[in-house]
């Protein structure tokens, strides 16, 4: 796995906090974490998450709020209810507020991994899960493996790791705006903070390689505010 | 005549619709009481067993080191004595509602209590001190013993639920001539003036169950009420100074004093 698949948890019981916390990071995902639903909704606007694992009695907005405020912005992140609530009236209301799985406490350790399993590989996306080797832009074709840009007379450009990458990105989003903080976890992984300017360069850049007209582009746009979007028809 | 009759039928419906949306009012919020317990309780019971047995699942799947294990079974062990106090909680509420039971009448010493109990909440509550005690030795109550230390714990386990972190909370005991005074303190947020006559309900408690800051079943304090009543104890809620709460509860001196 290349990035962390990232889970924002939110449950304000400590000791279950630290304890499913655990074991998802032994799992392999990047977990946030949060013990209100205000702070819950507040990092959720910060950051991009696979997978939402939510708490329904909660300190200042309870979980049925929050999921139903974050189905307002995002209809895809997957979102799963962990409670005590265990009436089937409680579970309909649940899934009704837009919710994906319910799981009532006290659960089983496995149980939780598998689903949280099943529901971050959805979340992903099929674009994301078939590799792409190669894509062609007018006279080129981009090796994404080898970290190379062939033109049709042969000639070799190597790419750098963070240019191939970007290029991956952009292009597996193709005609989709992207924005900055998803080519900063993506490309840059949150390591280093890049400037704007940083990724400004690498568009400049693939403007010289892929672009006939500089000025004008047609693959490469940036989108005011936003970030950026790859178009090819 | 007929104006006069027709007055006093119309007074005696009046006053009849008034008594049935009265009883009919009392129904309801004890039903919305009920349901508010049954949500909480639903929450008290099912968290610490969620965590305990995610502990012990943890440390059966993973290869943990000894200082985390250590520290998963300390918390495991937490959750057994949060949830076995709400057990207590819930018998001693249930004897007193069926009154079949009758608390056992001996002398103890209530200092030693009131220490025991200080002593064992004391560690759990911060990493810093937060209990000032200020007992005053061997003074003696007569009651039941096991009913007396649950409604101390109930006290200062509220004051330190409702204290910002790590904050004082001030416990007391001294002689005032044949009467003992216990005093629990808080420096939190204080109970409203309208609030305070009904904190002693059974079941109540402020607010959405949904979005509550603290845990509780809103047993606590009926608890606390019913078996002082039944010791001859007198409670008193009141503002602390500069802010928060303070309960007084004058109980009689045993011969022992």
């Amino acid at each position: 796995m290349g990035t962390k698949q990232r889970i924002l948890l939110v449950e304000d019981e400590e000791h279950l906090l630290e304890a499913i916390k655990l074991n998802l990071e032994l799992e392999g995902y990047k977990v946030s974490t949060a013990t209100n639903g205000k702070k819950a909704l507040k990092i959720f606007k910060e950051e991009r998450f696979n997978l939402i694992i939510l708490d329904v009695m909660l300190p200042e907005i309870d979980g049925f709020q929050v999921a139903e405020t974050i189905r307002l912005e995002n209809t895809e992140v997957p979102i799963m209810f962990l409670t005590a609530k265990n009436t089937s009236e409680d579970r309909v209301n649940g899934l009704k507020k837009g919710a994906d799985d319910y799981l009532v406490k006290p659960f089983n350790l496995e149980e939780l991994i598998l689903r949280v399993g099943i529901l971050v590989k959805r979340s992903m996306k099929g674009d994301d899960l078939k590799e792409l080797n190669s894509y062609k832009i007018g006279d080129k074709t981009i090796y994404f493996n080898s970290f190379e840009l062939k033109k049709d007379d042969g000639t070799i450009i190597p790419l750098t790791k963070k240019e191939t990458m970007l290029l991956k990105l952009l292009i597996e989003r193709k005609n989709e705006a992207v924005s900055r903080e998803q080519i900063l976890e993506t490309v840059w992984n949150y390591d280093v903070y890049p400037s704007t300017r940083t990724i400004d360069n690498f568009i400049l850049t693939f403007r010289k390689y892929f672009e006939p007209d500089q000025k004008n582009p047609t693959y490469f746009h940036s989108i005011r505010g936003v970030g950026y979007k790859f178009i090819d028809h | 005549m007929v104006m006069g009759e027709g007055a006093v039928f119309l007074f005696l419906i009046v006053l009849g619709i008034f008594q049935m949306h009265k009883t009919l009012s009392r129904k309801e919020k004890l039903h919305h009481q009920q349901k508010n317990f049954l949500l909480s309780v639903t929450h008290e019971l099912k968290s610490p067993l969620a965590s305990i047995k995610l502990y012990l699942q943890t440390i059966l799947k993973r290869d943990l080191d000894a200082e985390q294990r250590k520290s998963f079974i300390t918390n495991s062990l937490k959750d057994i004595e949060r949830l076995d106090d709400l057990v207590e909680n819930m018998l001693l509420a249930s004897k007193i509602e069926n009154r079949s039971y009758s608390f056992p009448q001996a002398e103890f010493n209530f200092s030693e209590l009131l220490n025991k109990v200080v002593d064992r909440l004391q560690v759990q509550s911060c990493n810093s001190q937060t209990i000032k005690a200020c007992v005053t030795p061997n003074l003696y109550i007569k009651g039941d013993q096991i009913a007396i230390t649950s409604v101390i714990s109930n006290l200062i386990e509220n004051a330190i639920k409702y204290s910002p972190e790590c904050a004082v909370v001030l416990v007391s005991l001294v002689e005032q001539g044949d009467q003992i005074l216990l005093e629990v303190a808080d420096y939190g947020p204080g109970i409203p003036d309208g609030e305070k006559s009904r904190i002693f309900e059974k079941f109540y408690r402020v607010g959405n169950e949904n979005t509550r800051q603290t845990k509780g079943t809103g047993l606590g304090l009926y608890i606390v009420k019913k078996v002082l009543a039944m010791h001859q104890a007198e409670v008193k809620v009141s503002d602390n100074l500069p802010v928060g709460t303070k309960f007084e509860i004058t109980f009689n001196k045993a011969h022992g004093n």
